[in-house]
């Protein structure tokens, strides 16, 4: 029993961590939107200039994580619900009622820009209709 | 062990809610890559909630303190794809029968997290959506189509792509929840 409780609080201890620093990379990219807002030169740039910038602010997080995940996926979304679905994501990693004043006053502000690899991506398959759809 | 398995079979089936509502939903790709760590914290929830001795057994019923990680991450895995069928169905049975076989699990999409996985989904022109208890699920046609303008029964979210169609440069479709025209 002794043994268990140790594996388990070691393994608790791991996933604690593990969503703490989901946290802070969730807050890291709220961090860049602040940056952005509280920054008069910076909210002058151009909507490609600020994707740019913020792309450069969460530079260190890794594409898998769920932070930037949700970031770069919610870059095809409509521009005014950028920020209902990214908080849409934390709450629903969290568990919680996240919120970044700044991402949501801004993030409907900035222009995707996308990188050559993104251009040169093989597309997928235009979708179907239920008109058209065989089931 | 097979009568202990026995003995313990409802812990499992507990298990195995709290695993899908907490594990993959909290963890996503972390979950996806190590369902162990999940399970055990969804292991360790149900023992603060109730039954300590019902864990002990039911650990050493799966041999879970002396079974090499490969093992238990694939007892632990067929527990949660039980539960996310079980879902689906649930799903699936809300809906006319032609359609049934074509509502899949975001989980056959993408091992993010699944709401991050419903967006991508989205992106291809597809539709997906979080049924009532709490599973995200999407539809293709017979070929394995995305079907863009699909109406599911009932959900708790949506996520689809705009109406008409918008191709961005890198060739996902824009998209937009549940307040985008259709």
């Amino acid at each position: 029993m002794k043994k268990l409780v140790l594996l388990v609080s070691a393994v608790l201890a791991s996933c604690s961590s593990e969503i703490n620093s989901q946290v802070t990379e969730f807050d890291r990219v709220c961090n860049a939107f602040i940056s952005l807002s509280k920054n008069i030169e910076l909210t002058q740039l151009s909507a490609e200039d600020r994707y740019i910038f913020l792309q450069n602010e969460i530079r260190g997080l890794t594409p898998e994580g769920n932070a930037r995940a949700a970031w770069d996926a919610v870059g095809s979304a409509v521009a005014e619900e950028r920020y209902s679905l990214y908080k849409n994501v934390v709450d629903s990693i969290e568990g919680g009622d996240w919120s970044c004043e700044a991402m949501k006053q801004l993030s409907h502000t900035v222009k995707v820009v996308y990188s050559e690899e993104d251009l040169q991506k093989e597309k997928s398959p235009e979708p179907t209709t239920m008109k058209n759809a065989k089931f | 062990m097979t009568n202990a398995i026995k003995e313990n079979f409802n812990f499992m089936q507990n298990t195995s809610g709290v695993v899908a509502s907490m594990g993959l939903e909290s963890l996503g790709k972390s979950a996806a890559s190590n369902l162990v760590t999940p399970a055990i914290w969804a292991l360790n929830y149900t023992v603060s909630e109730s039954r300590p001795t019902g864990v002990d057994l039911g650990i050493y019923a799966v041999g879970f303190l002396n079974a090499p990680a490969s093992i238990i991450t694939s007892i632990f895995k067929s527990i949660v794809d039980d539960d996310i069928n079980k879902k689906v169905e649930m799903i699936r049975q809300q809906h006319d029968a032609k359609f049934r076989l074509y509502i899949q699990p975001v989980q056959n999409f993408g091992s993010s997290s699944p709401i991050i996985v419903a967006m991508s989904v989205a992106a291809k022109g597809g539709v997906a959506w979080q049924g009532k208890n709490g599973q995200w699920v999407y539809i293709t046609d017979a070929q394995g189509i995305p079907v863009c303008d699909f109406t599911p029964n009932n959900y708790l979210q949506i996520i689809q792509p705009k109406k008409p169609l918008i191709r961005k440069p890198n060739g996902d479709y824009e998209f937009c929840s549940a307040s985008c025209s259709r």
